[in-house]
Formats: structure tokens, sequence, C-alpha cells
């Protein structure tokens, strides 16, 4: 169990700052374009 | 096979780094919280993640060609003065030097993540990816505990992760109790619904844990954070409804022991573990009369040598009845009696400045816009959850010695990072209604 959760953490922090890097991406596009 | 699964995450990780300091920034305060060697068995046990990613953020704050205007307020000062100051007691310790620089070095790279996150963090986007840095490490490792604890029936004793401050219990349920208002905030805020349901789970789960410890300090704590949230709460019968249900399921679980150890905050001045506490913030209090300025350094009276020594003054404080100090010297079970122990009375002025800024920062965030006519916006509920979060710290700080914990310092940079970007929001809605 202990080792599964570890790896949801881990896979879950990965997807997180994937997603907020994409997000900041857009964000500049945005501040850019207007 | 598990640390083959960490590194390969780590490398990926690394990467993103490279592509956003801020990125950067909130992995170095995942891995500082995570404690990789306490998960680690095989080769990356011994691997330094912390130093790697430290760099990482450097160079990639170098090389970032949108660094984000150099901008600071009060707070930012006091932590580098306060820091200076313990510097100044290190030069003057009355232990060997060796000892003291190490404890140094480590609060020297504590203050370098604050400098960091106070470089780079501006946007909520950027403030978030922080919180879910304490969430997937101090959250993470409260859930597995937690989950632990309730498949054992309530057998699993709990403490934080091996070779840390977190691993004592009761350090341990004082950062869990921390974060729970940063969870509440992403049950608000974040995008997905699965992972505002998994923050639901998880605070249940982390209350369970906090309650595992078996820590006073941790229930004082989780007491606090519950009382907010049930005074602010919109939807109060569905918070009595959970937390009613949380402290069934707590009161089936918790053994004998643990409420006859709750019961003990009736005669806590005739308690041992009180009574020693109360000894060791007369010794640290004795340190900072002989030496106001500096202290004696770093845990040095943690020192038997010093500790002694500075017995033989025990009857100056008289007046405040305890028993002899003994000779075995005591940490300080108290953030206060830490600093003003091992940085003098100077350090302890600073160091409650910084305690004094950080509230004065987020009451003025929520002034500012409360006078905007902007009472809903995320700037002030993540200014109210921090506010929540630093009662619980100061509190139930009163009777641990976390006085240099990463996440305090990282709530302090963030507040300084809130306050510039909620200014230059209020001047954007300025210009724009003019």
């Amino acid at each position: 169990m202990e080792s599964a959760l570890f790896s949801i953490g881990l896979f879950g922090f990965v997807f997180v700052c994937y997603l907020s890097i994409k997000k900041d991406s857009n964000d500049s596009k945005k501040d850019d374009g207007s | 096979m598990r640390d083959l699964v960490f590194v390969a995450v780590f490398l990926v990780l690394c990467f993103f780094a490279l592509r956003r300091s801020y990125v950067a920034v909130s992995i170095w305060l995942w891995v500082a919280l995570l404690v990789p060697p306490h998960w680690l068995y095989g080769f990356a046990a011994g691997i330094r993640f912390n130093v790697i990613v430290a760099l990482l953020a450097l160079v990639s704050y170098v090389a970032s060609s949108d660094k984000p205007k150099f901008e600071t307020n009060a707070l930012f000062w006091v932590v580098i003065l306060f820091f200076t100051q313990t510097a100044l007691s290190s030069l003057f310790a009355v232990i060997d030097y060796e000892l003291v620089f190490s404890e140094l070095e480590k609060f020297a790279k504590i203050i370098l993540l604050f400098i960091m996150i106070c470089l780079v963090f501006r946007t909520k986007n950027q403030f978030e990816l922080l919180i879910y840095a304490v969430i997937f490490s101090v959250v993470l490792f409260g859930t597995v505990e937690g989950l632990k604890f309730l498949s054992s029936g309530g057998g699993h004793r709990i403490a934080g992760p091996n070779g840390h401050l977190l691993s004592d219990n009761n350090h341990f349920a004082l950062a869990l109790a921390m974060t729970l208002p940063m969870q509440a905030y992403m049950i608000r805020y974040a995008d997905n619904r699965y992972f505002r349901w998994a923050m639901v789970l998880s605070i249940g789960v982390c209350i369970l844990s906090i309650l595992g410890t078996h820590s006073r300090g941790g229930f004082i704590g989780l007491s606090i954070v519950g009382i907010y949230f049930w005074l602010k709460a919109r939807k109060k019968v569905l918070v009595t409804v959970g937390m009613m249900f949380v402290l069934l399921v707590s009161s089936v679980l918790l053994p004998q022991s643990w409420f006859q150890r709750m019961d003990t905050f009736e005669m806590a001045t005739e308690d041992a573990s009180f009574s020693t506490r109360m000894v060791s913030w007369k010794v640290h209090t004795l340190m900072a009369l002989e030496r106001p300025l500096v202290g004696g350094g770093f845990k040095s009276v943690q020192h038997g040598y010093v500790w002694n020594e500075l017995a033989t003054d025990f009857g100056v404080l008289d007046f405040i009845p305890t028993s002899p100090p003994g000779t075995k010297a005591w940490a300080a079970h108290s953030n206060y009696f830490q600093v003003l122990g091992d940085h003098g009375i100077l350090g302890l002025f600073l160091y409650l400045l910084i305690i004094f800024f950080c509230f004065r920062t987020l009451q003025s965030i929520q002034t500012q816009f409360r006078k905007a006519g902007k009472r809903d916006c995320w700037q002030v509920d993540l200014s109210k959850m921090l506010r929540v979060s630093l009662v619980a710290y100061c509190v139930t700080g009163a009777a641990v010695s976390m006085s240099y914990f990463e996440l305090f310092y990282g709530i302090a940079g963030l507040i300084v990072c809130l306050k510039i970007s909620a200014d230059a929001e209020l001047k954007r809605m300025v210009s724009v209604n003019s």
C-alpha cells in the first residue's frame, strides 16, 4: 500500500507540474496577445 | 524498484525545473519536505536531491528571460535580518564552531529557498504549485500514515519521516495541522474535481493522522484549525456532519491511552513532560539573560556542559516554581525559548517580528481588497488560509522546537509574494476603473 501511494504521489506531483507549466504558457500567450 | 521509479520521476522534474524557475523552486520545497531518504532504500537513498534541485533552481532563475521585477517588503527584510542575527550568534557561539556552523548551513539553505520564493512567485498558478508541493510531500506522508493507522485499527503509532525535523511525532502533528488550511484552499480552487474530492478525503485522513501521533500540541493545533473552519464555513451543517464523522471514527480507533494522555491537559503543571519543558525554558532564558544580544548559538543549551553551567544560576528564576534542573540537557521544546536560548533576546525580538509582519501583511491584503469591494477572490481566501496555518504554528509552536522549519519560511515567502501580487492586482483594478 505504501509503495502504491508513494507512486501516486510522485506521478501526481509530476502531473501538477506539467499542468502548471502548460497553464503558465497559456497565460503568457494571453498576456502577449493583449 | 522504488529507487528507480523515484530517480526516473526526478529526472522528469529536473527537465520541468529547467523550463520554469518557479517549478524548480516548488520542486525544491517538495524535496525538502518529502525527505527522499526516508522512502528510498537502495542506491538513490544517498543522492542529495535537494542540492541538485537547488542548483537547478538557481540556474533556471539566472537563465530565465522573464524574471519578475525584484520587489520586497518589510517581511522580507526582517527574515534577512533574523538570518544575519543567527549568523552573528554562530560567530560568537559558546560551543564548538563545527556544530554551530552545520546548523547555520542548514538554516542558510532554508533562507535561500525563502529568497528564491520571494524572487520568483507572482501569479495564482505559481502559488498553487507551491501549495501542491506541500500537499504531495507532507500531506502524502500524513495520508499514508493515516491509512496505516486506519488499517491497523488504531494500533499504528504515527511519526514523521526519519532523518528530518518531522520525525518527532509532535513536530509532524504540527506540520499536518498547518497543511489543513492549504488543503481546504485547494478544495475550492483546484481545477480538477477528482483532485478536489481527493483533498476532502485527505483532510479526513490527515485529521486521523494528527490524532494518531498522540501529540497533545498537535491536538491543540487541530482544534484551532477545526474551530476556525467551523466558524467561517458557509455550509455549517455539512462541515458539522463531516467533523462528527471523523470524530466518530477517531473515537472508535483511538486507544484508551490516547484519552488518558489528553486528560493530562487539566493537570499540566503536575505532568512530567510539562515540568521538563518548564525547566528547559528557564535554562534557555538564563542563556539569553547572560548573552542577550547573541545567545549561545544553535542548539548550544542542549550540550551538557553548557546546561550545567547555566544551571548554577537556576535560582535567579526561582519566582517561577519548577523542579531542579538536573544534569541532563534538554531541547527547548518551544519555538520561542529555542530562539531565545540560541540567538538571545535580540534574536527572539526579530523572530517575533517575522510572525508579526506575517499577520500584518495578510491582514493588509484582506483590508485592501475589502476596500476595493472585492471580498470574494483567491488572494483573500489564500491569505485567510495562510493565517490559519500560522495561528496553528504559533500556538502549537509554543510547545515544540520548530523555529527553523522549512514550511514556516516557505509560508513567509508566499506571504511576501502574495502582497506584491495583490498590490499589482489592485493597481491594475484602479487603472481599469479610472
